[in-house]
């Protein structure tokens, strides 16, 4: 696999403009009787762009069907795209898918894609032959590929004996083989226990994008994984990118104008004027009678500061005023609320001429 | 194509049927035990078959062996890509394979290189059993009994392209293998030679690849004839193996862009 770094230090690995692609949708024998020459056709991706830099962490959230995977498998030359162009470290997915998939790994997280009669060792050896690793640097690799997953111990065990954990690790080191320019990962730790998955988020980053300068670009829905790991993040929606920046700016911009009140008066009609609403009741709030609200404070830490003070002049009892803390499942609902054209379209079948 | 990454394949499915290795023995063991009713079957019938196949090493026993050997060559030629594909779609390996450089040709014979290469061990067990049970063989005529071997393996594989291009594309092998066994085991003249075919059907038989291999192999390994003895059969044989891979490649390639677009390439 050439490794080699694109010549321009500045120019993005992967740049994706305009992306779209439509899928056909399989009709009943009565309508294609009725239209034969109509095709319904659903909108995975629509218009998507973006660039990732080496050694940047990218997240693509949102809910299922967005279109997260769509452009993954894109990236990975699995599919091709209507419209639109993603390039890898300068070549086109579309019109150079070899030189494509020299420098892009996706991980294929299903464990039957090994072959569970031979050794973790037997397998990877397999497709370091298959990614064309040079022939002598092969021990070599697969020592180092099975030493960064922490599976030096078990190399000759039969793949059908590993645990969940130790597959998924082993997808890993296959796919780190080739010493790919670009990793494409599709929640990878979903069937990761949270110990594994904290440590593997830590190999991730330390190994992949620190010591490697990979770019690595990853569909999650896992608040983790968005928050910690990812340099930025890319909420998907009906095949839309519709933000896009650091997961801390977009969780502050969606959550900066909510706080929290803590009162024994939760149903006081002062609280109703600043949007009051509910926060779930917790063990601590039972216990000790204050009750978390949600309110809004329209205008930064000024306008904060002015609803409190209107709040203890109403005589409202408070304990405690902090800004909410916003879940991914709040943030990706914010973004989706928020974006134009978001309501009339969620995956619903389009009808067209191709 | 990719000698290295066809290499690999093989080596991995040999190391795979190595960890079967009670299965494996079996086999072998089956095979060697099936060959014994086969002889006695064929000494029973050889009076009432030796007319019929005096052009084609006159001795029935022989002319079955051969016959089966080449029949279990086509069945793995044409089925054994198809069912890789099959399997390893479901289980994201094709996937997996598809995303390395490998080109496709190379993917394809990878996947496939195993299981033809077993059957054709398993077929010259079979054959060198039946030579110590008496069949007489001409060791002098094998290079070119090795070239139209292989010639029946080329030009069924490239039927097996074709249903493999089903796969990839329709998910779906179109019953072509089952249904070159079926026309193969009758037309071709696995157990009877094309000569006792009634009239009526004998046209069908004239567009089975196998009838012209099989014809040339027997005529080469049992009669002892050279090339030129052959070069009528040989010939049509390797129109058939030109045409069906060119055919049988195109089809592939198209399947697998036709899945890059429709997206179903890695759906399982």
């Amino acid at each position: 696999m050439n490794t080699e770094a694109s010549e321009d230090p500045g120019s993005p690995l992967v740049s994706v403009r305009a992306l779209t692609k439509r899928f056909r949708v399989r009709r009943s024998f009565r309508e294609v009787a009725r239209h034969p020459f109509t095709r319904a056709l659903q909108t995975s991706l629509e218009g998507v762009s973006f660039d990732v830099q080496a050694g940047e962490f990218f997240g693509l959230l949102g809910p299922n069907g967005a279109g997260k995977t769509t452009l993954l498998k894109i990236l990975a030359t699995f599919i091709l795209p209507d419209d639109g162009e993603a390039r890898i470290d300068g070549y086109d997915v579309t019109r150079e898918p070899d030189a494509v998939r020299a420098r892009v790994v996706p991980v294929i997280a299903n464990e039957r894609s090994l072959y569970w009669r031979l050794t973790a060792r037997e397998n990877l050896e397999l497709f370091a032959h298959l990614w064309r690793v040079p022939a002598r640097e092969v021990p070599q690799r697969i020592g180092e590929v099975l030493d960064v997953v922490g599976l030096t111990d078990t190399g000759r065990k039969m793949v059908g004996q590993f645990s969940s954990g130790m597959l998924q690790r082993l997808l890993i080191a296959r796919a780190l083989l080739p010493q790919p320019r670009v990793l494409l990962l599709d929640e990878p730790t979903r069937s990761l226990d949270p110990v594994s998955a904290r440590e593997f988020r830590r190999f991730l980053r330390e190994e992949l994008t620190a010591r490697r300068n990979c770019a690595v670009i990853i569909a999650t829905h896992n608040a983790d994984e968005a928050l910690e790991l990812c340099t930025r993040v890319g909420v998907m929606n009906a095949g839309k990118l519709l933000a896009i920046g650091t997961a801390r700016d977009l969780v502050h911009r969606v959550g900066e104008d909510r706080y929290v009140v803590w009162t024994q008066t939760p149903n006081h009609p002062a609280l109703r004027g600043f949007g009051r609403a509910d926060v779930l009741t917790t063990e601590e709030s039972v216990r000790s009678g204050w009750t978390p609200v949600s309110v809004r404070a329209v205008g930064g830490e000024r306008a904060s500061a002015e609803v409190l003070a209107e709040l203890v002049q109403a005589g409202v009892p408070i304990s405690r005023f902090e800004r909410a803390n916003v879940s991914l499942a709040e943030l990706i609902e914010a973004v989706i609320r928020t974006a134009p054209d978001q309501g009339d379209r969620n995956g619903a079948p389009e009808n067209g001429r191709k | 194509m990719s000698p290295r990454a066809i290499g690999a394949l093989i080596l991995a499915g040999w190391r795979t049927a190595l960890s079967y290795r009670l299965r494996f023995a079996v086999s072998m063991v089956a095979l060697l035990v099936m060959i014994v009713p086969l002889y006695f079957v064929s000494r029973a019938i050889q009076p009432i078959m030796a007319p019929a196949i005096a052009t084609e090493g006159s001795q029935y026993f022989a002319f079955l062996t051969v016959g089966l050997f080449a029949s279990t060559l086509v069945a793995s030629c044409v089925g054994a890509l198809p069912d890789a594909i099959t399997s390893d779609l479901n289980s994201g390996f094709f996937e997996a394979v598809v995303s390395t450089p490998v080109g496709a040709g190379s993917v394809a014979v990878g996947l496939s290189a195993y299981p033809i290469l077993r059957s054709v061990l398993r077929g010259a067990t079979l054959v060198l059993a039946g030579g110590l049970l008496g069949i007489n063989l001409v060791w002098g005529r094998l290079p070119e009994a090795m070239l139209i071997i292989a010639l029946i393996a080329v030009a069924h594989f490239g039927i097996g392209l074709i249903a493999a291009a089903l796969v990839v594309a329709f998910r779906t092998n179109a019953a072509i293998p089952q249904i070159v066994l079926l026309a193969s085991g009758l037309l071709g003249g696995v157990y009877y030679p094309t000569t006792v075919i009634p009239s009526w059907i004998a046209n069908v038989s004239d567009v089975v690849p196998l009838a012209y291999g099989l014809r040339a192999l027997r005529h080469t390994l049992l009669d002892g004839h050279g090339i030129q003895m052959v070069l009528k059969d040989l010939g049509i044989l390797t129109s058939f193996a030109v045409v069906l891979l060119a055919i049988g490649a195109m089809a592939y390639r198209a399947s697998l862009h036709y899945a890059r677009q429709a997206g179903s390439l890695s759906q399982y």
